[in-house]
């Protein structure tokens, strides 16, 4: 069956099987290495991806489900402003996350914040916990959250950022 | 062959590539009567037992792990036969239609074993246990139970394996690639320089990738041999669920003869380990346990008794605090029963009887370096733990049952704890860990390790030492891929290794080409190999000797709270101080250890099958403090502490909160339900 939908910004049709997964179209049809398959079970949040704008594991969507949908992966977000944010606050922060669940994370942090712009520490890991993997420490993630939180409320987007 | 250093192994692919998949057992213990199979497609390979051209097994030291199942299946999810094609949906259909038939027996289990299941045994007799036992003021009798546990991260594990000129070339996660060369050189029956091993990036393996990575390298090197293909063999995650190795089960039993004033004079300790189906890394794991077992706490008298029991389950790994993490749980939720029993407060019992200089552990053992003074109470201080411990002992003598009191039931817990670093049994290694180094011409050093760095901590810890020693820029210093075809063995990056063996080892080439700096023409080249010191080896057999060449030690207060109606225990602050020599790079070393809390919290709650794995927002405020030793001096391993420390502190704390005596882990709300409601 073929499936038009739009990933990264640009309309994509694939050739797939009814019951193929979002995230083996997008590693083994389209070649996208940045969605990492873990668990095939919705739990360890390594294929996380934007559907829509809403953080989803994509290892539990089935193809027909992505037909006219807007998708965003790592690679996607990767051009954006806000992906440079956080991967700086990462550096600032000392948080090293495994790079399997790099993505997944990255894309998780931004939906938090989309949602909750200035989170509690207690939004932050609630927010976070669909990412399961154990790979890097708490307290770094959290430093690197408040640090892409504080810089994004300091610098609306699309207004030129600065302090008002 | 697209091959990325920076890429997981499920990332990689190469022209041509097949997908391999297992067969395994299923059942948990049996003999395999028949295997009957459709007609194969072309396309597909199948590769049974005796097709294997080398040695069918994997070996590690002195032991041995069969590759596969060929007629007796010792634990379900043991390999039978092996399948690559390049449709991974026609494999997976034809391995629907390969019938297996098994004439199945009872499996092995570890509570009540059997002579047959024992592995190893240690018998130890120090000082005179009998006559102290006869003249004690009072015996103090424990058992002590830990269960397995789970690694679990998103990256499964595999191997891709290729053929490039005249080599076998294998990349696949692993711990110590020089052991999949040398595994893959035996089943292939090719002389080692003929197999070279890539590492793939990993998540940080937790000391559970030392042999199993060999064991799915060997199987898709024997699918590529027989293909004459490349092939990618990369496991599910529920198939790696039930097949790769886990912290191993213990049961520990103790009596203890105190004096009259509650001083630990003699331990009766009876120790049983569960090692799986193999006993990989058995003996290091029994020794471990063993010495940690015996505990921190001075005493004249032991009788120790240990045995490594085989089971009908996958063979256990190291995983993080290997045998001295269930060591380390019973000796100090014991040592807490005790001061319990004798009516003093643990701080003050385990101050009083924690080793000191001079002291021997386990009544032989020469401690490489004693406990600084203030370790437990600067842990105290830092927790309140005084305060906190005195109140809870109060409102737990208020109480009839759990139920009374109307809010939450807290208590807190401590413990402490040592880890050493690299193997006890090292003498059994195959070769010398190395490292080399090599000062270019124009400036740059290079440093050529196997040394494995998931989180690229290690790497940057070498990089910043050899920078100090010779005064290099940081971004001069390289520090190559470890590829077996480019590097020295340099042994497992697992056992706190990479910091304290490989890092020293770079520290000493370094300062050698500081000597030979300016004598010598560039580029300067310099070896350096681990030496075994030759005075006061181990002595297994006595329980004499040096065990390992520096401890690092620390003490952890947990503080718990149990829900009064869910029962379930949430950690409200854990305090930890570490002293372990001159601490390299403090904010990593930090990370180290907050994320081996985590993982030490996670044994402590969740079983074994459960699905559950804690979500972030339980992890709770953790404090860490390192003991200042300077800038200069040795450097200790930290990884395996928290995994020694934390847990009889947590199982110590909910004893404190539900008025309940724990002595196992995990402790889950069923458990405080059952051991609360009995009487």
């Amino acid at each position: 069956m073929n499936v038009t939908f739009t990933l990264n910004g640009k309309s994509v049709t694939v050739n797939a099987e009814p019951d193929q997964r979002l995230v083996q179209i997008l590693r083994e049809e389209l070649q996208l290495a940045g969605t990492k398959a873990g668990c095939y079970r919705g739990e360890c949040g390594s294929c996380s991806v934007l559907l829509g704008g809403e953080l989803i594991p994509s290892c539990l969507v089935p193809a027909f489900a992505v037909r006219g949908a807007t998708v965003v992966t790592i690679e996607g977000f990767a051009r954006t402003r806000e992906y440079a944010e956080i991967i700086h606050a990462f550096e600032e922060a000392e948080y090293a996350p495994c790079g399997h669940c790099l993505g997944g994370r990255v894309l998780a942090i931004h939906a938090l914040l989309v949602r909750l712009p200035s989170p509690s520490e207690r939004e932050i890991l609630a927010g976070l916990s669909g990412i399961r993997c154990q790979c890097a420490d708490v307290s770094s993630l959290l430093r690197a959250v408040n640090l892409v939180a504080y810089s994004r409320t300091r610098k609306p987007h699309g207004r030129g950022g600065g302090r008002t | 062959m697209a091959l990325q250093e920076d890429s997981f192994v499920g990332d990689l692919a190469a022209e041509g590539m097949l997908q391999g998949i297992v067969m395994r057992a299923t059942v948990d213990r049996g003999e395999i009567l028949s295997i009957s199979y459709p007609k194969v497609p072309r396309e597909i390979t199948l590769l049974f037992p005796e097709e294997v051209p080398g040695e069918p097994a994997v070996s590690l030291f002195s032991q041995r792990l069969p590759l596969f199942a060929e007629r007796a299946v010792a634990f379900r999810g043991e390999p039978i036969m092996l399948l690559c094609g390049p449709d991974e949906r026609r494999l997976a259909e034809l391995a629907e239609e390969i019938e297996i038939r098994y004439r199945t027996e009872s499996p092995l289990g570890f509570a009540q074993p059997l002579e047959t299941q024992i592995a190893e045994r240690r018998e130890v007799v120090i000082g005179a246990p009998d006559r102290a036992f006869d003249d004690a003021f009072q015996i103090v009798e424990g058992e002590y139970t830990t269960c397995a546990q789970e690694y679990r991260v998103s990256d499964p594990p595999g191997a891709l394996v290729a053929f490039e000129e005249e080599r076998v070339v294998v990349s696949c996660p692993t711990q110590w690639p020089f052991h999949v060369r040398n595994v893959v050189a035996a089943v292939l029956g090719l002389p080692r320089k003929r197999v070279e091993v890539r590492v793939t990036r990993m998540s940080p393996p937790r000391d559970s990738r030392i042999w199993f990575s060999s064991v799915v390298a060997a199987q898709c090197a024997l699918l590529a041999w027989k293909s004459r293909r490349p092939v990618r063999l990369l496991l599910g995650c529920e198939e790696a669920s039930a097949v790769q190795p886990r912290r191993a089960p213990s049961r520990i039993h103790y009596r203890t003869a105190l004096d009259r004033d509650g001083n630990p004079v003699a331990h009766d300790i009876d120790l049983s380990v569960d090692c799986g189906a193999a006993p990989m890394l058995g003996e290091e794991l029994l020794e471990r346990a063993l010495l940690a077992a015996a505990g921190p706490y001075q005493s004249t008298a032991y009788r120790l008794r240990a045995r490594l029991v085989t089971t009908s389950v996958p063979p256990m790994d190291a995983f993080q605090g290997l045998g001295l993490a269930q060591g380390f749980f019973a000796a100090e939720t014991h040592a807490s029963r005790i001061a319990e029993l004798t009516q003093t407060d643990p701080f003050t019992w385990k101050e009083r009887n924690l080793i000191r200089r001079n002291g021997l552990l386990a009544g032989g053992a020469i401690p490489a370096n004693y406990p600084p003074t203030g370790l437990l109470a600067r842990t105290v201080e830092l927790s309140d733990f005084a305060r906190k411990y005195a109140a809870y002992e109060m409102l737990k003598k208020r109480r009839e049952t759990i139920r009374d009191q109307g809010s939450a039931l807290r208590g807190i817990g401590l413990a402490v704890a040592y880890q050493g670093a690299g193997f006890m049994t090292r003498s059994d290694e195959p070769e010398p860990a190395a490292v080399v180094v090599r000062l270019e011409a124009n400036g740059s050093l290079y440093i050529l390790t196997s040394g494995v760095s998931p989180s690229g901590e290690a790497r940057a810890a070498w990089t910043e030492s050899a920078a100090r020693i010779l005064g290099i820029e940081p971004k001069r210093i390289f520090v190559s891929f470890p590829d077996t075809s480019l590097v020295p063995n340099s042994g497992p990056s697992a056992l706190s290794r990479n910091i304290t063996i490989i890092g020293e080892l770079v520290e000493r080439a370094c300062e050698t080409v500081v000597r030979k700096r300016f004598r010598a023409a560039l580029p300067i080249e310099v070896k350096k190999t681990l030496k075994l010191p030759r005075a006061n080896r181990w002595n297994p057999e006595e329980h004499t000797g040096l065990p390992f060449d520096r401890l690092s030690w620390a003490a952890a207060a947990v503080e718990t709270e149990v829900d009064p109606v869910t029962l379930e225990t949430e950690v409200r602050g854990i305090w930890t101080t570490v002293s372990c020599g001159r601490v390299m790079m403090e904010a990593a070393a930090r990370r180290v250890v907050e994320n081996g809390i985590v993982h030490a919290l996670w044994w402590c709650s969740s079983s074994h099958g459960s699905e559950r794995s804690p979500a972030l927002f339980e992890f709770p405020p953790i404090t860490i403090e390192f003991l200042s030793a300077g800038q200069k001096g040795w450097v200790g391993g930290i990884e395996e502490l928290a995994a020694c420390v934390i847990p009889s502190a947590y199982v110590s704390a909910v004893a404190q909160a539900t008025s309940r005596y724990f002595d196992t882990l995990p402790i889950t709300p069923e458990l405080i339900h059952r051991y609360t409601e009995e009487p």
